[in-house]
């Protein structure tokens, strides 16, 4: 992927196809977890892929190309969220989010119970492999923050099961 | 950070909940360091779910037309300066270098469907040329629906180029030849497989009302796309905002590469040249059937900041000039495309400018501050005229001298306001006045939530140092 990036800041345009397609389902699911429909998170990563074109030239570091576009995607998606909250539309349904459903009755009680800003952190350390320094460096936070939410988001699940599982037990 | 320090954030936070060797287990299951496998984990499978997020057909789609529109905008925020350079050559055009031939008009007025493009055609001795050494094909293909037929005419091409001949012709009395219109190009290898990128295209904006219009589609091969592909497939398209599209029109037709294959001459220059004190390298020049380019690049030593050379045109042994008609801006330099000579053969040319448009680089920043509107910084000829939000964007008028001998807009891309946040403008409009002052209007996307002091910075200004200067160099050809 660095090959590509370092190429594509050269103006080749095919790495940069390849670049863009090798990052698409990463960038689509995060989108997809933000945006909660299908349509939206299209979009997202149209325009997100649209602003890295424009912007590749501009890239500092090719090694680090996933979190520079990542950061373009979850800009966008914060812009859009905003947008929408401002002019009115509802968020999608969240039942539209089929992953947010998991089986287990405790998991999905302490998912849906968590709040977004944790949620996120958890999506993209946990499940997108991003590291600390990136998540700060994507969410503009210091890394102290990043690693205050981590520790509350896990609390935070730790209590709903813990809740859930005294229900049960 | 590693798989370790991700471990002790997990468990550093010892508890004796019941659930606690649920979760370690789990996060250990996501790390895939230790754990028992076959029992599942409940983060794993929040994390299986998220990772199983069924994936929609319109991903490649949307990758394919984000590259498009970053190309297209690309393009577009280059194009005043595009415009100014292809305003440039208009207007050394019409100072009356141009000759049509008459046996070169008449064999184009006999291809069917050519005739409505002789008069741009003349336009460019150097595409002139190039049909008469028998670079057109004539492709006539054609697409009807809702009553308005597309129609690719015929195609100049050459490894670095293709020209396309298009019209759109109202067929259903009543029927309206689209507006708004987007043109998407496909391309294809010769196995069939479509090119993704590597390629710009130009011209081809919204036509104008009538039941014919006849336009010219140019699609630029970046040098890494050679040689050029065999196949073409140009579809016209109104997309909608959201990049849904309303209406299309596509013909697909194959390119006679064999006519220009091999047709290309590459030159590496060194020549140093000045001009109002400056100093730049014209670096190399590719000759092409259909255009030629040159690269030049400017010393990074230079005191002023350079938007680019105004008044260049090229000169042979004969006195045939050979105008610019376009040039892309790099952060390295410039290439700037001028008519092609390749066919006459020249021994030698003369690169000649009248001027350096620049700024001091200490003028390029301006800052505005929002509530009182005073403007700080920046050319001492730039006036502020006011400020206005158009939804959620927000743009600023502002009027400066301006000479029409040099055809140049004002821009700027970026503003970043108190908080630090940045805007990136999508909108020029210029308008100029008799008394040569030009009026410009830039619009900020998303600008209604700029707080307090702005601060700008030009990237284009229509000021010109005059200093004429004039660069020989010899061609490669015998």
């Amino acid at each position: 992927m660095t090959d590509w990036a370092a190429k594509a800041r050269r103006g080749d345009d095919s790495a940069f196809a390849e670049l863009a397609h090798a990052c698409k389902e990463k960038l689509y699911r995060i989108a997809f977890a933000y945006l909660r429909n299908e349509a939206d998170a299209l979009e997202a990563v149209q325009e997100t892929v649209c602003r890295a074109y424009q912007k590749i030239r501009k890239l500092k570091e090719p090694e680090h190309v996933l979190t520079w576009i990542t950061r373009i995607l979850l800009n966008y998606c914060a812009d859009e969220v905003k947008r929408r909250s401002r002019s009115g539309i509802a968020p999608a349904d969240y039942a539209a989010a089929a992953w947010d459903h998991p089986s287990d009755p405790d998991l999905q009680a302490a998912v849906r119970g968590l709040d977004p800003k944790y949620r996120q952190i958890v999506i993209l350390m946990y499940f997108e492999g991003y590291t600390l320094t990136e998540i700060a460096s994507l969410l503009d936070l210091p890394s102290g923050t990043v690693k205050t939410r981590l520790h509350k988001a896990l609390q935070e699940l730790r209590r709903h099961l813990g809740e859930g599982e005294d229900a049960h037990g | 950070m590693d798989e370790e320090k991700k471990e002790t954030l997990l468990r550093s936070d010892e508890q004796s909940s019941p659930l606690e060797g649920k979760l370690a287990d789990s996060s250990a299951g996501n790390f895939e360091s230790s754990g028992e496998k076959d029992k599942p984990t409940t983060l794993a499978e929040w994390k299986q779910c998220y990772t199983e997020t069924p994936l929609p057909a319109g991903l490649d789609e949307a990758v394919r037309i984000g590259i498009e529109r970053g190309a297209r905008r690309r393009r577009t925020r280059g194009r005043s300066r595009l415009a100014a350079w292809s305003a440039a050559a208009v207007l050394v055009l019409f100072l009356g270098s141009v000759r049509v031939s008459p046996a070169f008009a008449a064999y184009i007025s006999q291809i069917p469907g050519l005739e409505s493009f002789v008069e741009w055609l003349t336009l460019d001795k150097g595409l002139q040329l190039a049909v008469d050494h028998d670079l057109v094909q004539e492709i006539g293909v054609s697409d009807t629906h809702d009553g308005v037929e597309f129609r690719v005419d015929g195609v100049i091409a050459d490894e670095a180029r293709i020209v396309i001949m298009y019209s759109f012709v109202v067929k259903t009395p009543g029927a309206k030849i689209p507006d708004q219109a987007h043109f998407r190009l496909g391309l294809y290898d010769s196995n069939g497989k479509r090119i993704e990128g590597g390629y710009a295209v130009s011209g081809g904006s919204s036509p104008a009302e009538g039941d014919t219009v006849s336009r010219v589609l140019e699609v630029e091969l970046m040098e890494e796309n050679n040689p050029a592909p065999q196949s073409l497939e140009v579809a016209m398209v109104q997309e909608a905002a959201t990049g849904i599209t309303a209406g299309e029109w596509k013909v697909g037709f194959d390119l006679d590469t064999a006519k220009f294959q091999g047709m290309r001459q590459e030159q590496e220059l060194h020549h140093t040249f000045t001009s109002a004190g400056q100093t730049f390298t014209l670096k190399r020049a590719i000759y092409y059937p259909t255009r030629m380019k040159l690269e030049i690049d400017s010393d990074p030593n230079n005191r002023l900041h350079i938007f680019g050379l105004t008044g260049l045109s090229l000169t042979d042994e004969e006195g045939r000039v050979w105008t610019t008609k376009t040039a892309t801006i790099d952060p390295d330099g410039w290439t700037v495309f001028f008519e092609s000579s390749y066919f006459t053969r020249p021994k030698r040319l003369t690169l000649s400018g009248l001027g350096v448009n620049a700024l001091p680089e200490n003028e390029r920043v301006l800052q505005l501050d929002l509530d009182s509107g005073k403007l700080t910084g920046g050319p001492a000829d730039l006036s502020f005229e006011g400020s206005r939000v158009n939804g959620n964007d927000r743009s600023f008028t502002f009027k400066m001298p301006y000479e029409s001998e040099h055809p140049i807009a004002f821009q700027m891309e970026k503003v970043t306001d108190s908080t630090e946040k940045a805007f990136e403008s999508h909108l020029f409009e210029s308008h100029q006045s008799d008394g040569g002052i030009l009026e410009q209007t830039i619009t900020f996307q998303g600008g209604k939530e700029m707080k307090g002091t702005l601060t700008f910075r030009i990237s284009g200004y229509p000021r010109v140092e005059r200093s004429p200067f004039t660069v020989e160099f010899e061609t490669p050809f015998p």
